[in-house]
């Protein structure tokens, strides 16, 4: 049964010996091109560069350039014109403490980002409330026995000012509080990655992290009010600790900016990569 | 964007097309019935369900069911042809029951059910009510009734010119994520389903079950042999699919994040790029689940991942970010953002070798997709120009490191390995998409060609058909034919 005529079909007089699996996506005739530069949250950078490598190769023409350097940095490139997208931890449309809305700008979700408190794995407490996260964060409490720990100076790690990650959890687990700049037993990291390897290699450290992060022995998450950091207990509303990912652009997004855009937010790119990179789909949460 | 061609001209009937058809045939006389609950329409149980008694034609008409050519009986009412319902049903593998209420037929699968009555145009599809263009008939004891809401009723399918029916419908739908398993039936996936529907199909049409419903199994990488499929779910899981049952294992229990599944030759091992940041290179044993660090040389995010057959060479795409700078206070003013040189560059590792070094193959800023290492040892991989001033192309990199187009009359927009040579698909200057298999010598066979936007490709196991999806559309090209296996 030939159901198309206008096909040609030359006969498969066995295509090839065939030693090894073979399928794939094949962009057809397309004529979308241009440059879409991305910068801003390192959180955001793998899901970025994922999605631009599958979204190349339905439009092969269009060359994605991403590069991260702090959530802040996604929406000041963009207002500079330095960049298509702002990758930002938060809607930076919008005021939160410390940053002005960068007017003009809007944000798209493409992303639930959980977040986690981290600590050595020297350190004996398994949970910790937001009271004495304040305690912690804000330098009233600086020993781990007096959130039940052993006897031993907490050493706090925090991003640093810009980051989106620190936006967010001081937003989310502090509850608004401070982070205070301390003389010893504090430190200041630049990306996701600087943390990890912070706090896992320094005994009795503290610090916070996206979610997918917190992978291998040296550290270990910590309970939030008695509650797991779980992707589970985020999407069922008991974990607090979380947010959304945003690509920022200069008013509403446009061609190929667009286009990419798009397929960050399809079911496609949501329900597969995104989730396998550890993130959650923003329909999760809606 | 992607051309956006109708695909609406098949000839297959919906249940909403009028499915009477006229008839010429000898003539006899109609009556409506009741009948038995026997299986058979019995003439002692005829009652009359129309007063009148008519002439009508009586004929027979040739399909072809499931590939089987059938003959119906059919007689004329009304100006409308109408079919033996026993015969009918009988093709289809339906049951059906005779009562004083009517006439309840059930289709092979459990899935339908139809009642209807003679002499009444309004009958019951799966509860709801539906109505007939011309009622059921009763003529010589045997019922007769409008063929194509039959058949769809049924759960079938009907086309004409030429006359063939499906006994099951095609599903319909926007496929992706194609896949051959050993035994020669199409895995994919539903794409516009709310819930995951991975379907596996035979290559006759109409012949189809549903894989597996596990979200995380919507793609997966193949192994050479196409018996098993491998996947990592949301927890970095590393999941094994039997391709033929659809049962699943879990492979080891790392969870770390794992990108560009690839199988080794002798199915053994499933390498992978590891890490939150794509940094590493790995390899999962099948038999124990053990990991194995291949290449740890803190450069981030790699992706396209390819292991030649020998397994002595590991081919790789790094993105390159662009850098961008500014103070400790994170002030937009000093801010910058350098991505002069972002982009990917493919990078070579001689696994067989301890201690080698990752090696550059490539530092131009067009984009790169599809590397592939042929048996030479040789680099093949998809140019793209994102300035659009240039045509996609072939490139290759030859052992020496010299760098040469492959010649083709398309611009490639697709390219991937198989056995020693390469299958690429790519577009005419006429708009027209045309797949090549290409081998090592450079010797070019065309495959197919079509008008239409070809958005993937599956060769089989054996090498003798493809599987392609067209705006959606699934078919199968074999024996010069090609099939549509979903609508």
């Amino acid at each position: 049964m030939k159901v198309f005529k206008k096909f040609t079909v030359t006969a498969l007089t066995a295509v090839i010996a065939v030693t090894a699996s073979f399928a794939g996506v094949a962009a057809a005739a397309d004529s979308l091109k241009g440059k879409i530069t991305v910068n801003g949250s390192t959180a955001l950078l793998p899901l970025t560069l994922q999605a631009a490598k599958e979204f190349q190769k339905l439009h092969p023409k269009v060359k994605i350039a991403a590069s991260g350097k702090g959530s802040v940095t996604g929406p000041q490139a963009v207002k500079k014109g330095i960049a298509d997208i702002g990758a930002c931890d938060w809607d930076a449309s919008m005021d939160v403490p410390g940053f002005k809305a960068f007017e003009g700008q809007v944000a798209n979700k493409v992303a639930v980002i959980p977040f986690a408190t981290i600590v050595n794995k020297n350190v004996g407490v398994d949970n910790l409330t937001t009271e004495q996260l304040k305690g912690i964060y804000s330098g009233k409490i600086t020993n781990w026995k007096e959130v039940g720990g052993s006897d031993a100076d907490i050493v706090v790690i925090t991003r640093s000012f810009g980051s989106g990650t620190r936006v967010n959890y001081q937003a989310k687990a502090l509850a608004g509080g401070d982070i205070v700049k301390k003389e010893k037993n504090y430190k200041e990291t630049g990306s996701s990655g600087d943390m990890k390897t912070a706090v896992g290699t320094t005994p009795n450290a503290i610090g916070y992290i996206d979610l997918v992060y917190v992978t291998g022995g040296d550290i270990k998450a910590v309970k939030y009010n008695g509650v797991a950091a779980s992707t589970d207990n985020v999407i069922n509303g008991s974990y607090k600790i979380w947010a959304y990912g945003y690509y920022m652009t200069k008013g509403q997004p446009t061609g190929a900016t667009k286009e990419f855009i798009n397929y960050v937010q399809s079911k496609k790119f949501q329900q597969g990569s995104l989730k396998k990179l550890k993130f959650i789909p923003i329909s999760a949460m809606q | 964007m992607k051309r956006v061609n109708n695909l609406t001209n098949s000839k297959w009937l919906s249940s909403a097309l009028a499915s009477a058809l006229l008839v010429t045939a000898a003539s006899g006389s109609v009556s409506a019935a009741s009948a038995s609950n026997s299986g058979k329409i019995s003439a002692n149980n005829v009652k009359p369900a129309v007063s009148a008694v008519s002439k009508v034609k009586e004929g027979t008409t040739a399909w072809t069911v499931n590939g089987t050519q059938v003959t119906f009986n059919t007689i004329d009412s009304s100006g409308y042809k109408l079919y033996s319902l026993t015969q009918v049903a009988d093709v289809l593998g339906a049951s059906f029951v005779h009562g004083a209420g009517g006439i309840e037929l059930n289709d092979s699968r459990g899935l339908h059910t139809i009642q209807l009555k003679t002499g009444s145009k309004n009958y019951q599809l799966d509860g709801s009510p539906f109505t007939f263009t011309v009622a059921p008939v009763v003529h010589k004891g045997k019922t007769y009734v409008e063929l194509t809401k039959l058949v769809n009723g049924l759960g079938g399918e009907l086309q004409v010119n030429p006359n063939t029916i499906l006994g099951s419908a095609r599903p319909i739908g926007e496929f992706d994520s194609l896949h051959w398993n050993s035994d020669g039936s199409i895995i994919a996936n539903k794409s516009d389903a709310e819930a995951t529907q991975i379907f596996k199909f035979n290559t006759d049409p109409g012949k189809y079950d549903l894989f597996t419903s596990n979200a995380g199994a919507t793609d997966f990488s193949v192994s050479a042999d196409h018996r098993w499929g491998a996947f990592n779910d949301e927890t970095g899981q590393l999941n094994l699919i039997d391709l033929t049952s659809g049962l699943m294992k879990k492979l080891g229990t790392d969870t770390t994040v794992k990108t560009d599944l690839i199988w080794s030759l002798d199915g053994k091992k499933i390498y992978f790029i590891q890490g939150d940041k794509q940094e590493k290179i790995s390899q999962i044993s099948v038999e124990t689940g053990v990991v194995t660090e291949v290449l740890a040389d803190k450069v981030d995010n790699k992706s396209e991942l390819r292991i030649s057959a020998d397994e002595k060479q590991a081919l790789y795409i790094v993105n390159v970010t662009g850098v961008a700078k500014n103070d400790a206070d994170s002030t937009e003013d000093s801010l910058t953002v350098d991505y002069s040189k972002a982009g990917e560059q493919l990078f070579k590792l001689e696994l067989g070798i301890k201690g080698a070094k990752p090696v550059a193959l490539t530092t131009t800023p067009d984009n790169k997709l599809y590397p592939e290492i042929l048996a030479d040892g040789s680099i093949v991989f998809l140019s793209a120009d994102p300035d659009g001033t240039a045509l996609n192309k072939l490139k290759l990199v030859k052992a020496d490191a010299t760098l040469s187009d492959i010649a083709l009359d398309i611009e490639v927009y697709w390219s991937a390995k198989v056995g020693s040579g390469l299958v690429v698909s790519g577009v005419a200057l006429d708009g027209s998409t045309h797949i090549y298999s290409i081998t090592a010598a450079g010797a070019k066979t065309e495959l197919y060609s079509t008008t239409k936007d070809v958005t993937e490709i599956a060769v089989s196991a054996d090498g003798s058909k493809l599987a392609i999806i067209i705006e959606g559309k699934i078919l199968v090209i074999q024996n010069a034919k090609a099939v549509q296996l979903t609508k």
